[in-house]
């Protein structure tokens, strides 16, 4: 009898109890960037906020594939996505909820969604980054489509298509190019031996290490291998024509979650001017999206950059139908 | 009775805890709109390219258990029967590699290998080789086998030695009085380990084919790598559920062939360690070759990848910096891993007992039930868990919100594990001495705390210590399922090592290892006072 009652007791000495006053967020932006923003919001609001981050191996895409497993009985109350698309597909599952922030009226329409579904805050961009030990400046790449020359054969590295920011630019060069230019481009680079890697982490390392002269990858994975001290710079690409794609955080508030009101609170702190000057001075260097918010001299401002023009929603239905195509040219 | 109620019990616990939450996975995977349909399985048996990829894994688990167990078998033996020098050192040490996250190794190999490694400068430079083709040697199929070889070794290595310290020395002794060492290894001492050899390799096999991160980094086209792409690039769950079914497939046909080898052949070891404790053989040239052996096993399969963290983590302040971040998940990684492998362990030894000691006829069919599900992928029991417990209503919420869905997910990730692992070492136990206990008419408990427990004292030892290291070591499905502030080591390592210093990342690893390594040194000087007072102490044993 004993036991039996231990073996009931012992459990519930771990349960945590929680007295209201707290908000879950999952976000799948890097947790040594986003932890102290919404420790800032803990201090700020009083209101505790538990966590959940995305981790370099489930490619940024764990998260929403939890979302959408706990669709029938959501556990989270705000999502805050490091990419523009994840937020829009899950608007298509119905597994947002409109809200509109006071708090997001001075930033651009374009990033923000009509019904409310989601918000952009600091936005990162694509870039190439190229190995300063193995080029000069004046050799550098200034386009995608100079990664199709012979120069650069073998040298290129990319993260797979299928995952993560970087299938994003691929549905936003579709759009952009047409389906059959962007194809084309697509399989230039292939041809030219580009190195598909797992991810722009990895595409980092490698241009870092000189495994390759360049890669296409994120600003915040650039900036840090700068700040690490890796012989490696930046080039927007596209410059002179279609732009290069800007990607800003989205955030969005779950239907049906447990604390809606704390999640609105908290999406209001996030699409605030004093958050996008935190990411614009953090190690990952995002662009804010207001052109009024302070940032280092080093982190390019967003109009300083020619982006491409695109819509999020459209880019999100472009890469439901590409999906086949990046499968078999990444030899999925 | 008291028998037929505890085994029903722990029965019963294994169903709820791995088979619903699969079970539950491939049923909606053959549901369509509502209707039944196989539309999901048509694309994996008529589709030329998904034979291509589950050859692809077939040949990567090949050939990571055959390097596995070259390096295992001979690392086992040499630690059991050899008076080898530093022979705890070397123990601990070789369970190194199987705790540093199988990505932080891929990651290490490939940038001395890679084309402008260090290894491969030296190659290049002394071999015909050119720094190209060994760099692409490497993010090959045989690339990611070799690393997940030296992953995965320690599994064959623990299995061996504790399946040969548990050979009744007597055999030995006998069989030493008319033939040569070689003799007696080959015709007495293999054949009674052979079934935990066997065990630790379908373990081996049945883990290279449901890895993903080695395959991943080195772009290894796989079914893993397809079922990733299902959930994470397509988000289509039953497509992905789907597609893993080939592995449970290989795991029946792996389990029928497993069958068939052993069907007629007794491992019982009768009058186990009557001459106190295991036969050492003293030969100099035994030990000298076995501390060739295991130097060089040392160098490759630790020395490598610890020198690469150390270099990388530079500075005393990166160890500060790794561990402020680590906190929370060094606490939470050392209670849950226990708490899970304690689990795992108890659970599994009824299970183990259940699938070998029972004279039933059901017996065949428990034993490969309840390891079949030991193939399906981490991801698709994670989304499981979730569809199961989720739910609004009574005590599940209080479960999906708590540490217990963690210690959940590592019962139904690694409990056919633990079981095996059991029944291995149950194979070796004879049944007269059970039946002994009855005859004086015990009750089971009894027989069970002074019979069964004692005399599987070193499986007992065994599947904590493996269980303890895919405890910790896990990520897939807890990733999927942990509440927030939840976090355990592997997850803050992989939360930060996109965009932390690789300095921090390198200096995280380490503290990995020292944080499993701590409590496996104390569960291994536990068990080793436990294991000798048995031996000692109780009358069975004498």
């Amino acid at each position: 009898m004993r036991f039996i009652i231990l073996v009931i007791l012992v459990p519930l000495l771990f349960l945590r109890i929680c007295l209201g006053g707290e908000v879950v967020v999952y976000t799948s932006e890097d947790k040594v960037f986003s932890e102290p923003i919404l420790q800032q919001f803990e201090k700020k609001t009083g209101i505790k906020v538990r966590a959940i981050y995305d981790t370099e191996e489930t490619k940024s895409t764990g998260l929403v594939n939890r979302l959408i497993a706990e669709k029938d009985n959501p556990r989270a109350d705000v999502f805050w996505s490091g990419d523009p698309v994840r937020p829009v597909l899950l608007e298509m599952k119905g597994i947002t909820t409109p809200y509109i922030s006071s708090s997001a009226v001075d930033i651009p329409e374009i990033y923000k969604d009509n019904e409310g579904h989601w918000t952009g805050f600091s936005a990162r961009a694509r870039i190439i980054l190229y190995n300063t030990s193995l080029i000069s400046t004046d050799e550098k790449p200034l386009s995608l489509f100079d990664l199709t020359k012979p120069k650069w054969r073998g040298q290129v590295a990319i993260a797979n298509p299928l995952f993560g920011t970087t299938s994003i630019h691929m549905a936003a060069l579709f759009i952009t190019l047409g389906d059959e230019k962007a194809r084309k481009f697509l399989q230039d680079l292939k041809a030219n031996g580009v190195k598909i890697v797992s991810s722009n982490g990895e595409v980092k390392r490698l241009v870092a290490r000189g495994e390759v002269t360049v890669g296409l990858t994120d600003t915040d994975d650039a900036n840090v291998a700068i700040q690490e001290g890796s012989p490696v710079k930046i080039v927007f690409p596209n410059q002179q024509d279609m732009g290069t794609l800007i990607m800003p955080n989205m955030v969005c508030l779950i239907k049906n979650s447990p604390n809606p009101e704390n999640g609105k609170k908290l999406i209001d702190f996030l699409l605030s001017k004093e958050v996008e000057k935190s990411l614009a001075w953090a190690p990952c260097a995002q662009m804010p999206l207001r052109y009024d918010v302070r940032t280092p001299a080093d982190v390019v401002t967003i109009n300083a950059i020619k982006g491409m023009d695109i819509d999020y929603h459209a880019v999100a239905q472009k890469l439901d139908e590409i999906g086949e195509f990046l499968k078999q040219w990444a030899g999925y | 009775m008291q028998k037929r109620l505890t085994l029903g019990f722990f029965f019963t616990l294994f169903i709820c805890t791995t088979f619903i939450p699969i079970v539950w996975m491939f049923g909606s995977s053959l549901c369509e709109d509502g209707r039944f349909s196989f539309v999901y399985y048509r694309d994996i048996f008529l589709t030329q390219r998904y034979v291509r990829v589950i050859l692809n894994s077939l040949i990567l688990a090949s050939i990571t258990t055959a390097l596995s167990s070259l390096a295992g078998v001979p690392a086992g033996f040499f630690l059991a029967k050899t008076n080898l020098p530093l022979k705890n050192v070397f123990k601990i040490c070789f369970l190194i590699p199987f705790i540093i996250p199988s990505y932080i190794v891929g990651i290490a190999w490939a940038n001395l290998l890679g084309r402008t490694g260090f290894l491969n400068t030296f190659l290049s430079q002394y071999t015909p080789l050119s720094p190209e083709s060994i760099s692409n040697r490497i993010y090959s199929l045989y690339g990611a086998s070799f690393i997940l070889s030296i992953n995965l070794f320690p599994v064959v290595m623990l299995m061996t030695e504790y399946a040969l310290k548990n050979v009744n020395p007597r055999l030995e002794e006998s069989g030493l009085i008319a033939g040569s060492i070689f003799q007696v290894v080959r015709q007495i001492t293999l054949p009674l380990v052979a079934p935990a050899i066997l065990s630790s390799m379908m373990i081996v096999f049945i883990l290279s084919l449901s890895e993903f991160g080695i395959p991943s980094l080195l772009q290894v086209n796989v079914l893993t790598t397809q079922i990733f792409t299902q959930f994470s690039a397509f988000y289509n769950e039953k497509a992905a559920t789907a597609s893993a079914f080939p592995l449970i497939g290989i795991t029946i046909i792996l389990m029928i062939l497993e069958q068939v080898y052993f069907r007629g052949k007794s491992f019982e070891i009768l009058e186990r360690r009557a001459s106190h404790g295991t036969i050492h053989y003293q030969e100099r040239w035994l030990t000298v070759t076995g501390i060739l052996f295991c130097t060089f096993i040392f160098i490759l399969c630790v020395v490598v990848p610890l020198t690469t963290l150390m270099v990388s983590s530079k500075t005393v302040s990166a160890y500060y910096d790794a561990f402020h971040l680590a906190k929370n998940g060094i606490k939470n990684t050392v209670l849950y891993g226990s708490l899970g492998t304690t689990f795992l362990t108890v659970v599994g030894f009824f299970l183990g007992y259940l699938s070998e000691k029972v004279q039933s006829k059901l017996r065949n069919s428990i034993a490969p039930f309840i390891w079949l599900f030991f193939a399906v992928p981490a991801t698709v029991i994670g989304v499981g868990l979730i569809k199961v417990c989720n739910r609004p209503e009574g005590i599940f919420q209080f479960i999906y919100g708590s540490l217990w869905i963690i210690i959940w997910g590592y019962g139904a990730r690694f409990l056919p594990l633990s079981s095996r692992i059991m029944a291995n070492y149950f194979k070796q136990i004879p049944n007269s001495m059970e039946e002994a206990g009855i005859v004086t008419g015990a009750p089971w408990f009894h027989i069970l705390k002074k019979i069964i427990v004692p005399l599987q004292g070193y499986g007992i030892v065994a599947a904590w210590l493996i269980s303890f290291m895919f405890c910790v070591g896990e990520l897939g499905t807890t990733i999927l399922v942990y509440p927030p502030g939840h976090e355990t080591l592997p997850i803050t390592l992989f939360t930060v090592m996109v965009n932390s210093p690789a300095s921090i990342v390198s200096a995280l690893s380490l503290i990995i290892v020292v944080m499993t390594l701590l409590p496996l040194g104390i569960f291994l000087a536990a068990s080793r006072y436990f294991l000798k007072t048995e031996i000692k102490g109780s009358g069975v044993l004498r």
